[in-house]
């Protein structure tokens, strides 16, 4: 198990867009991830199993 | 990352409820650990019930922007798209611990509120990314 970047927020951070291929065929974008007041955003958050 | 898959999917669906959208990012080297591959990622969003968008980043260009570290890392922005979280889920692990905060819901619930998020955040824990070199 390796730590992420321990205890670090860097606050304020401006998000980079990005256009990545999503297994529905789209491709996706930032903006197509805002909800209306915040975002959630696990950025390499799965790992596909074996 | 098995681990935590189902609590993430559902707190992913909670943030949904209260307005935050989530996308997950997989970063990892498909060719060296065809484990990884968009087909599996496929297969694992159904298994698992996916209800927001799965992506790969075939170049690691966006996880090497992000600095991201390891699987599963949690950046949360407010609707500046100013970064405010980089905490994990919850205090579980392998294991679920009974009772766990749910950290990652409740910082980004304040940051729906408030634009900002907590000044206390516990790193996430993970598998290191397979980069590519």
């Amino acid at each position: 198990m390796a730590p992420a970047l321990p205890g670090i927020c860097d606050f304020g951070w401006k998000a980079r867009d990005f256009a990545l291929r999503g297994i529905d065929g789209r491709t996706w974008s930032l903006a197509d991830v805002h909800g209306p007041k915040a975002r959630s955003s696990p950025s390499s958050a799965i790992t596909v199993p074996t | 990352m098995k681990a935590v898959i189902s609590r993430l999917v559902d707190e992913a669906a909670a943030l949904r409820d209260i307005g935050i959208g989530t996308i997950a990012i997989m970063p990892n080297d498909t060719e060296h650990y065809p484990a990884d591959s968009f087909d599996n990622m496929k297969r694992f969003a159904a298994q698992h019930r996916f209800t927001f968008p799965y992506v790969i980043d075939e170049t690691q260009e966006v996880a090497r922007t992000y600095a991201a570290q390891c699987t599963p890392d949690f950046f949360g922005f407010n609707a500046a798209d100013e970064l405010q979280y980089r905490g994990r889920l919850d205090a579980s692990r392998t294991t679920l611990v009974p009772g766990a905060r749910r950290e990652l819901f409740e910082a980004m619930r304040q940051v729906a509120a408030t634009g900002r998020g907590p000044a206390e955040q516990m790193p996430s824990m993970g598998c290191s990314i397979k980069w590519r070199d």
